[in-house]
């Protein structure tokens, strides 16, 4: 299900996302105190993520300037995103090497 | 009045500088690099947490160098993080160390610009230089020390470079604080001056502006002390912000400061990778989907075996060295004391301290499996695919490595249970944990129950006693869940990078730890040992059923009377405490031959299942009820270990024995 955000933004829940996606935060719908939390992590609107892998059943890893993270499933759920764009899977494949990777772009 | 962590005396002559840094960041690693085998380690008053410290020369400096626990803020979330400010803002070190890893220096930098909120007595250590390449690093750490204008240097802890540099710099900064350029927040500058102004001097002890900044990060304790009409006026600036920014404070402060963060790495820090090719292409397969709970049973069993073989390997060659000290020593008192007194050193005072020692092997290998898997960052990551599964149970997937690790020893478990982070979570662990079946209980189980069945009745009977440790493990966790409220935190999971751990770093560390523990914990057995000797041994020269012991057993046997069990059994039960094998001994005693017990003459199968029930679910050994003391940092939580087991051991024996009563 596609949802909106406050400025009409096209938004999932990064449990949504597929793997090998770079998406931005839009928002982060939990308590205060888990907000803090991720906030002190860096988990703050804007701030540009790569699905690394996305487990159905468990857990979605991401990777950003900050390092790699695990999500356990309860806290992906609360992480809106929008999605930027699907990296190619494998190596060869056109556009691979124009990938993002690489943290804070200048 | 509040005593000091460091004792007083030591403060007058020493300068004290405190390690700070984010999990993952090499800090233990430099702090063992720069100490000897001799630490001091003491719970933080209050707390589950330990904090090391200890004694060192550099350049004729008398140094008291502090370990405070990894935090990744200084905002009192975990109990780590309320230790660490705790110390920074009570203990006022002289100088603080900062430490980072360059491969995540766009998020340690976090904890550094809080650190420079309080005070300016900071040095900022960039750790793990050498791993700059395999990143694709560049990094200016001259504009780095410009901008921020504190002392800062470049380190590479597991090879000792740039050490020396560090604790010098340390010195300089305790003796002559520098001056660092002022940390701004330009988008709320305003609203913190508004409420430093507001604040005043009200609270003596802060800078206004650092209390201003508390409050904004929701420092409840600070913003209550505030006379009503400042608090008032405070509340109002916080409102102002709300509404201006549609955002909390708290969650403003952090954008701030990453805001910060990110412009002076912005000409001082690059790199081509987010992740070296070696954690990149191991997570790739680790994360398939499936693949994650295969790879992760596979390696925790696999770590769990070698430890095991290699842990019980030297316990037994420890063992019989031990054994052999004891029996010339028992040799050389015969006959020159009276017998009492020779029973109660060798049996009560050195039994108890072997007793202790033996844990000393299991205890160093085991803890630095732990730590090696930990360090090579496959913890987190087994911990993630696990986690799911516990969530069901109202734990976290790193409850799992305790609950194994019970599986070579109870002491294990509770002394391995510091790897769960939240503290709630950690208390529960050792209570359920107790309930995995350790090898001594693991032996008397066969054992019985190879006398009872044929071998595959019992071969399944015995599997049946293990798993159902493990299930009734998590439902204790479900049932406390629903009796005292959720433990399990719901935190993100750092994955480090893979690294390569260096041997001699965690078998110092290691080492460390378990001396520290046995230090701590072998006394507390020892009194218990000598506390079980005499109620086996008052009046001398009696029968055991005559003893303190056969007189409390007999007392007791009352509550198993109604599942036919009787005082011989009790008195086993009570004896198993000193550890668990000695149950066996103590029924061979009684009985005259085990066999008698479980020939069905004096006992029906029920009653017989039952009893092992209860043994194999009861309180454990008097050595993991020491670690839990140890471990927990409380009586009461080693008391309602207690409880807990043994309300669960009997309740389950009279359950067995009720629906077997039934079906037979």
């Amino acid at each position: 299900m596609m949802l909106m955000g406050n400025n009409g933004e096209k938004m999932k829940k990064l449990t949504q996302v597929s793997p090998h996606t770079q998406v931005e935060i839009v928002d982060i719908k939990a308590d205060l105190l888990l907000c803090k939390r991720l906030a002190e992590l860096a988990f703050l609107p804007g701030e540009q993520l790569f699905v690394v892998a996305n487990n159905p059943s468990g857990y979605v890893v991401v990777e950003s300037q900050r390092g790699r993270f695990g999500f356990p499933r309860e806290i992906a759920e609360k992480i809106y995103v929008r999605e930027l764009f699907v990296q190619p899977r494998f190596r060869g494949q056109r556009g691979y090497k124009y990938r993002w990777r690489g943290g804070i772009e200048r | 009045m509040k005593t000091s962590f460091i004792p007083e005396e030591l403060r007058r002559d020493h300068i004290v500088i405190a390690l700070v840094g984010q999990p993952n960041v090499g800090k233990s690693t430099i702090y063992n690099q720069l100490t000897g085998a001799f630490q001091h380690v003491g719970n933080w008053p209050g707390k589950t947490v330990e904090v090391a410290w200890t004694k060192l020369k550099f350049n004729n400096e008398k140094i008291i160098l502090v370990d405070l626990p990894g935090t990744y803020t200084l905002s009192g979330f975990t109990e780590e993080e309320e230790v660490a400010i705790d110390f920074i803002l009570n203990e006022r070190p002289d100088a603080i160390i900062v430490i980072t890893d360059v491969s995540a220096l766009p998020r340690n930098l976090y904890l550094f610009l809080q650190v420079l909120e309080i005070t300016h007595r900071v040095v900022l250590v960039v750790n793990m230089m050498d791993e700059a390449d395999r990143w694709g690093i560049r990094i200016d750490l001259n504009k780095i020390r410009k901008k921020f204008g504190i002392p800062t240097v470049g380190t590479i802890a597991i090879k000792g470079v740039g050490l020396n540099d560090m604790l010098k710099l340390a010195i300089e900064v305790a003796k002559n604080p520098p001056s660092p350029r002022k940390i701004t927040y330009e988008g709320i500058e305003d609203y913190i001056n508004e409420i430093a102004h507001l604040v005043g001097d009200e609270i003596g002890t802060y800078s206004p502006r650092y209390v201003a900044i508390r409050i904004m990060e929701g420092d409840v304790t600070l913003l209550e002390s505030l006379p009503d009409d400042v608090k008032a006026k405070v509340s109002g600036v916080l409102d102002r912000m709300r509404f201006r920014f549609k955002r909390d404070p708290r969650l403003i402060i952090a954008s701030e400061r990453y805001r910060l963060i990110d412009e002076i790495l912005l000409d001082t820090f690059t790199r081509k990778r987010l992740v070296d090719r070696l954690t990149e292409r191991f997570d790739e397969i680790f994360f398939k989907r499936g693949l994650d709970i295969i790879l992760s049973f596979i390696i925790l069993f696999a770590t769990f075996f070698v430890a095991y073989n290699i842990g019980y390997y030297f316990t037994e060659i420890f063992d019989t060295l031990l054994g052999h000290i004891s029996d010339k020593l028992s040799n050389m008192l015969e006959g020159r004391v009276p017998t009492w007194s020779h029973s109660l050193i060798i049996e009560g005072v050195l039994g108890g301290v072997i007793f202790a020692l033996t844990f000393l092997p299991l205890i160093f290998i085991f803890t630095m499996t732990l730590s090696f898997i930990e360090n090579l960052g496959i913890l987190a990551r087994i911990s993630l695919a696990l986690d799911r599964f516990f969530s069901r149970f109202d734990a976290s997937g790193k409850s799992f490595f305790p609950m194994v690790m019970g599986l070579a020893c109870n002491v294990i478990s509770v002394a391995s249970s510091r790897v769960v982070p939240s503290k709630k979570e950690k208390l529960r662990v050792m209570v359920v944990s107790q309930f995995i079946q350790c090898p001594p209980r693991q032996v008397v189980i066969a054992l019985i129950l190879g006398l009872l069945f044929p071998p595959i009745i019992a071969s399944i009977l015995f599997g049946f006693f293990v798993i159902f440790g493990f299930a009734l493990a998590l439902i204790l966790f479900r049932v406390l869940k629903i009796l005292e409220g959720p433990a399990r935190e719901e935190v993100p999971i750092e994955l480090p990078p893979y690294r390569i751990p260096s041997i001699k770093i965690l078998s110092k560390i290691s080492w460390n730890r378990t001396i520290v523990f046995i230090k701590r914990a072998g006394l507390l057995i020892v009194i218990a040992n000598i506390m079980l000797w005499i109620l086996s041994n008052v009046p001398p020269n009696k029968p055991m059923e005559q003893s303190l012991l056969g007189i409390i057993g007999k007392y007791i046997s009352i509550i198993f009377r109604p599942i036919g069990l009787g005082w011989k059994e009790t008195i086993a039960l009570i004896a198993g405490l000193a550890a668990k094998e000695i149950t066996l001994g103590t029924l061979e005693f009684l009985y005259g031959d085990i066999g008698n017990m479980v020939s069905g003459a004096l006992y029906s199968i029920p009653s017989l299942i039952a009893f092992l029930t209860i043994y194999a679910y009861y309180v454990p050994c008097i050595a993991t009820m020491s670690a839990i003391k140890i471990e927990s940092g409380s009586w009461r939580y080693m008391i309602r270990a207690i409880m807990i087991s043994l309300l669960v051991a009997i309740s389950l024996g009279y359950l067995v024995y009720g629906i077997l009563r039934l079906i037979t």
